[in-house]
């Protein structure tokens, strides 16, 4: 992957955020707007990153403003992932596990929530196929009929139907990755993450070990592979987000904390037009605001706001705040007012007010402490 | 030439199955083609295919596997390679002989004989073939006399995928890739590529004539202390007298049915004769000892194996004189390939099966449960089935071979095979749960509780045997020693298949996990 004119060095990309950084500063007190207060439901995923044992639970919170009370705590095994039905009141959790019913594979479970309280009840659990072992994510198809799963470990990805009500069923495409390269350097797949363009069959997906983002086509039978994007060496791409008007994918890279900006051309990756480095190479997770305008990095030690232009997609770094901590998550709220995010060490979670009309954060708020979390989520009341 | 069949082929639904009507469990199970390939080429070319488009490859040479492994396979890609069916001798003007995966035991057995009168130690069934048959052992009525079918393979042509999916060729021997060459002596097919041929040097001449005689003994006047007599002698036997090299040209075979109306124990005993004399007296001194056990009769045209239980008119039981068995002695090669091909071969009966290796005598708790077990009355169900107890030691017992191959269980006399067989599908749950009871409840008698419910490697029991696979036994964490013993084998396969298949791409739900 060649870098283009105009992209952003590691030095001047440090530079914008030193710049945004005082300029959040200063302008932040003359931000205060009113806004209707937090309420709803939040779904914390815990012990998904360490299943050796099985263990894990999800956590529901129910919100209010910035309190946070315990509703439930399920006993769940590692769920790496959570998903949320766009319309129906269901959960989806990818359990991050190397053995299923003694055969090798992973699992995903989908859980009622109960509209009024946020209980959680299992509905079903789905057993990948055979060798798709430690799934770590999984998307809705935007027609909400299919559900790609990412099995990191296995290099398998699993095409599950859902039902009318939601419920996933047995995997009707299985697509079994192998490694990269020639003999003697060769890549292992570890696909990573998973993204729908909001086209509909067309998925894009993250291999942190073949080091390359995929096409995929994915039909009720078969997943399969349109193209193969090859990432630079050591970027190990880690998490896929695509613009809101679906002419850009943004891919979070793992090895080196670096941002790379893909054109879409038709439903074709193009090369990086744009790729943002990382101060520290840790950048952990990103998130889009809800109105498209904003993509959020959590990691390097900083809490990064991007702007993006509406044309081409590239990105600004606006505003940054410092965050001690590593986070293993970050959402934002459906009405794009808070960012919650989690943290990897301290499992401290966090709310931080976002004010989409400048782009920037006021400092966080700790609400919640969930020993081991790796994924959050909000559900509005 | 490759011929492929699709959903769309009117030969799918046939193919799509195996020879247990149990697989696949659901039409979502089923693979999404089949290609049959007629050379080494083909599968080449079929495998690269498959692995190039993200699918996942099966294999099939006979398709008798006991459990899901091949035809199990939601929208993957079954490569048949029945049509690999040669039985030759070494290409190139060398000495040896080579087998093709797909030749089926008749056909080799067959062939060896009539072209060089030689014949591979193997197992029973007409229509099992090499490529599952030679990969997880291979065990027959030549066991004791000559070793396991693994214990003669020389060499090995094998198609593996590399960690770049780029599908290779290998000949693999003692002096190319050793390791992998004594991971493919007995680990079981399907764990690390498509074998597309299997050499021997040499092979052990065949028999002249082999001569089978039997007794059973009426369930109706069966009393547990009886049953208990019977089954003693035969373990009694091959703890002592039958470990003796005099013996090991013979074969035996005990059936313990459960109990129904007419039903017998079969006790049958086959000589192989390898020097014309035909002298039987090792097997009169064998069968005698039964005489004291009760009402024994002689049985005309007595089984050879427990794949020959009869389904219909049971054999007419004769007084059974000492020293004087009613033998049928017909030449070797009719013998072995006659019969129906065995029980469960033709793709509409539904089967499951256990096994477990003995190193010792039965035990009275043992002998106990499987007495109750045997005589117990299930209602609504005619449960069928037998415990076939087989003859084992001998030649396998070698010790050094267990170092050299990838079966360990080198210390044994007696191998049982559990089998059930049934037509009705709504059937399955019910029996699959008695089947499985009734042998946790056995293998709860000698064993410590850790391992309770299985044969664990103990003074009694050396666990169970990869080519009679059991899913049951996947619940158990230990399972991989119950196959491979617990003196580092299964950590060396661990290590050649991350090898020589670093993608995983042949796996089944017993295969070797990394
Ligand atoms: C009626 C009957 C009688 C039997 N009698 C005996 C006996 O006397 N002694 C004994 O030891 N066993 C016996 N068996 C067990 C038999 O050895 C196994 O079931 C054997 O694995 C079947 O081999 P197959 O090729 O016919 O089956 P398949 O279903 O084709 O294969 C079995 C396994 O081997 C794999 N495999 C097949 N071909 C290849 C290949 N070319 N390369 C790599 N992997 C491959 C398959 O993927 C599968 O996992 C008997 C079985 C039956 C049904």
């Amino acid at each position: 992957m060649t870098r283009k004119s105009g992209q952003w060095t590691r030095r001047q990309f440090n530079q914008a955020l030193a710049v945004a950084a005082a300029w959040t500063l200063l302008d932040r007190r003359s931000l205060a707007t009113t806004r209707p207060p937090l309420a709803g439901f939040a779904f914390v995923a815990a012990g998904g990153e360490s299943p050796l044992d099985q263990r894990g639970s999800i956590q529901v919170f129910q919100v209010a403003g910035s309190r946070w009370n315990t509703v439930q705590a399920l006993s769940v095994a590692a769920p790496a992932h959570l998903e949320l039905h766009p319309h129906l009141p269901l959960l989806y959790a990818v359990h991050a596990v190397g053995l299923w019913n003694s055969l090798p594979r992973g699992a995903v479970s989908a859980y009622d929530i109960h509209p009024a309280t946020g209980h959680l009840t299992l509905r079903v659990t789905q057993p990948l196929s055979l060798a798709a072992i430690y799934p770590r994510h999984a998307a809705l198809s935007p027609d909400v009929r299919h559900l790609l799963v990412a099995a990191e470990d296995g290099g398998i990805y699993n095409l599950l139907p859902l039902a009318p009500d939601g419920s996933p069923g047995p995997p009707t495409a299985i697509r079994k990755e192998h490694g990269l390269g020639e003999a003697g350097d060769v890549k292992t797949a570890r696909p990573r993450h998973v993204v729908f363009h909001p086209s509909g069959t067309t998925a894009f997906t993250a291999d942190v070990g073949q080091e390359s983002i995929s096409t995929f086509t994915c039909e009720r039978d078969s997943i399969r592979l349109e193209e193969r994007t090859c990432s630079h060496a050591g970027a190990g791409p880690s998490q896929l987000i695509h613009s809101s008007s679906g002419s850009c994918v943004y891919a979070l890279h793992a090895g080196d904390g670096s941002i790379a900006v893909h054109r879409l051309e038709g439903l074709q990756i193009a090369a990086a037009s744009q790729i943002l480095s990382s101060r520290r190479p840790d950048t952990a997770r990103m998130a889009l605001h809800p109105t498209g305008r904003f993509l959020i990095t959590a990691g390097g030690g900083n809490l990064t706001t991007l702007a993006i232009d509406p044309r081409s997609g590239s990105l600004t770094a606006i505003s940054s705040m410092s965050q001690q901590q590593h986070p293993a998550g970050i959402a934002f709220t459906p009405d794009g007012n808070h960012l919650i995010s989690i943290q990897d060490d301290s499992g401290e979670i966090s709310q931080a007010p976002f004010h989409a009309a400048a782009g920037i954060f006021d400092a966080p708020q700790i609400v919640a402490r969930v020993e081991a979390a790796c994924s959050v989520l909000f559900r509005s009341a | 030439m490759i011929s492929t069949v699709d959903k769309q082929d009117p030969r799918y639904p046939v193919m799509r199955r195996g020879k247990n009507a149990r697989f696949p469990h659901a039409d979502s199970d089923a693979v999404s083609r089949i290609e049959v390939c007629e050379s080494v080429a083909d599968v080449t070319e079929v495998l690269q295919h498959t692995v190039s488009a993200g699918l996942r490859p099966t294999v099939r040479s006979g398709g008798h596997c006991y459990e899901d492994f091949v035809v199990n396979n939601p929208n993957g890609v079954l490569i048949d390679v029945s049509l690999l069916d040669h039985t030759t001798a070494a290409a190139g003007g060398k000495s040896g002989y080579q087998i093709g995966p797909g030749a089926v035991l008749g056909v080799v057995y067959t062939e060896l004989y009539r072209k060089y009168n030689v014949t591979v130690p193997g197992g029973t069934c007409y229509s099992v073939a090499a490529g599952g048959h030679l990969s997880g052992g291979g065990y027959g009525l030549l066991t004791r006399l000559h070793g396991l079918s693994v214990d003669w393979i020389t060499g090995f042509d094998i198609l593996t995928v590399e960690a770049n999916g780029k599908v290779i060729r290998r000949h693999v021997d003692r002096q190319h890739e050793p390791d992998l060459f004594r991971a493919l002596r007995g680990s079981g097919g399907g764990n690390y590529g498509v074998i597309t041929n299997f050499y021997f040097d040499r092979l052990p001449t065949a028999p002249q004539t082999l001569s089978t005689a039997g007794v059973s003994f009426p369930w109706e006047t069966m009393t547990e202390e009886k049953f208990v007599h019977i089954v003693q002698t035969y373990g009694t036997y091959f703890e002592g007298r039958g470990q003796e090299p005099d013996t090991w040209p013979m074969f035996t075979f005990m059936g313990l049915t459960h109990k129904g109306p007419n039903g017998r124990i079969y006790i049958s005993a086959s000589w192989h004769d390898l020097d014309g004399k035909n002298d039987l007296s090792v097997p009169n001194e064998f069968l005698d000892l039964f005489l004291k056990c009760g009402d024994a009769s002689a049985v005309d045209e007595a089984l050879l194996t427990s794949h020959q239980i009869p389904t219909g008119r049971p054999p007419e039981p004769s007084p059974c004189i000492a020293g004087k068995h009613r033998y049928t002695t017909g030449p070797w090669l009719d013998a072995t390939v006659g019969g129906n091909g065995g029980a469960g071969a033709n793709g509409t009966t539904r089967g499951k099966y256990k096994s477990c290796y003995m190193k010792k005598n039965f035990t009275p708790d043992e002998l106990h449960r499987i007495y109750a077990q045997l005589t117990r009355d299930i209602p609504g169900m005619n449960p069928g089935g037998i415990i076939a107890v087989d003859s084992y030691g001998g030649a396998v017992n070698k010790a050094h071979l267990a170092d050299e191959t990838a079966m360990p269980q080198r210390a044994s006399i007696m191998k049982l095979q559990y089998q059930m067989y049934w037509q009705n599908p709504a059937e399955d749950e019910a029996r699959l749960k008695y089947f499985d009871e009734l042998y946790t409840d056995i293998y709860s008698a000698n064993v410590d509780a850790s391992h309770a419910g299985t044969p664990f490697h103990n003074e009694y029991y050396e666990g169970c045997y990869i080519n009679y696979p059991d899913a049951d036994m996947i619940r158990y964490p230990f399972w991989p020693e119950l196959y491979y013993g617990q003196k580092g084998l299964y950590p060396f396969l661990q290590k050649v298949k991350k090898k020589y298949d670093p993608n995983n791409i042949f796996h089944h739900g017993m295969a070797i996990r990394t």
